[in-house]
């Protein structure tokens, strides 16, 4: 699912990165993550360390090395950011 | 703004008390259930429209307040009654004022910049001031006919700009604007005839009522999406 080059809100970048998780199996390898993400590695830290702090995202491993999993926690965001999305195109509140 | 001379018959007051109560309690509700929302995201847009309901609200208290006074018993004092009923009027001025210029800069406030808290606030305790101390109600008439004009102008340049598929959400807007008007603009409230007025108040109480189902529906979807 690769990302539109438009610039993104924290929140919409967010649920990009979480939605990316869940759309392949709720697991997914770190370097595809980063390339679904659409941010720099650099930027893909910052918004990783935040989200493991969060508790949005897990570390597992496995055999084939480190996967990242999404939480519960995770996907309670994406459904409340669905419901702010759904609000707003309803009201015409204009986008995020 | 009162529009009743006190001790209001009894059948009036009660259709006036209920209108209100009904009106403060669909946009309290409003105003709590985008509360989560607006938290969860600080986005602008939803924090005015959440605001304007708000507004709303507390207009409709203060009117609630300014009948109550007027149904009181002859045995309250006149001039403390007199003082508080006039807060209540200025208050009433000031909050249509902020609850209409909220609910504009709920879908604006991206297309026009100038647009901040601080100038919402001040322009409307500028148009509060003037209505109370001049005696001007008719001024909530204007600024609320613009309003009106105002989104009629926005509705057809989202619909000709960019394809978007007309909104009927709009509808309700302008619906919400003309009653509100019509309800609070003693000139206008005053030429009515009783049954017209309450025809009024229930298509009033019509639009609030749907924009909270509408309201609730948008976040139910979410959960019957997720089961």
């Amino acid at each position: 699912m690769p990302l539109e080059a438009k610039k993104r809100s924290r929140l919409e970048v967010i649920y990009d990165i979480l939605c990316a998780v869940r759309d392949h199996g709720r697991q997914i390898k770190i370097t595809p993550l980063i390339r679904y993400s659409g941010l720099s590695p650099q930027s893909f830290a910052i918004y990783y360390s935040k989200l493991l702090q969060r508790g949005f995202l897990e570390e597992k491993s496995d055999s084939d090395g480190r996967l990242i999993a999404l939480t519960e926690k995770g996907a309670g965001y994406i459904r409340e950011y669905m419901a702010v999305l759904r609000f707003i195109r309803e009201f015409e509140l204009e986008e995020i | 703004m009162s529009v009743r001379p006190p001790m209001i018959p009894t059948d009036v007051f009660v259709i006036e008390f209920s209108y209100f109560l009904a009106i403060f309690l669909l946009s309290l509700a409003i105003y709590l259930q985008t509360r989560k929302v607006q938290a969860f995201t600080l986005h602008r847009g939803i924090k005015y429209f959440q605001i304007a309901f708000l507004s709303f609200a507390l207009i409709y208290l203060c009117r609630l307040f300014q009948l109550s006074l007027q149904g009181a018993s002859a045995s309250s004092t006149p001039n403390w009654q007199t003082m508080v009923s006039q807060a209540s009027e200025f208050f009433v001025a000031f909050f249509t004022f902020y609850a209409i210029s909220n609910l504009l800069s709920s879908f604006l406030w991206k297309k026009y910049r100038a647009v901040t808290d601080n100038r919402l606030s001040m322009i409307s305790l500028l148009f509060a001031v003037v209505v109370f101390f001049l005696r001007l109600p008719i001024i909530l008439l204007v600024v609320g006919l613009a309003a009106i004009v105002l989104l009629i102008v926005e509705i057809v340049s989202r619909h000709n700009s960019n394809q978007r598929i007309f909104s009927p959400i709009f509808v309700v807007y302008l619906l919400l604007l003309s009653f509100f008007l019509f309800d609070l603009v003693p000139s206008i409230q005053q030429l009515t005839p009783i049954p017209v007025e309450i025809a009024g108040y229930v298509g009033s109480i019509s639009v609030f009522a749907y924009i909270n189902f509408k309201i609730k529906r948008v976040f139910a979807s979410g959960s019957e999406e997720e089961k």
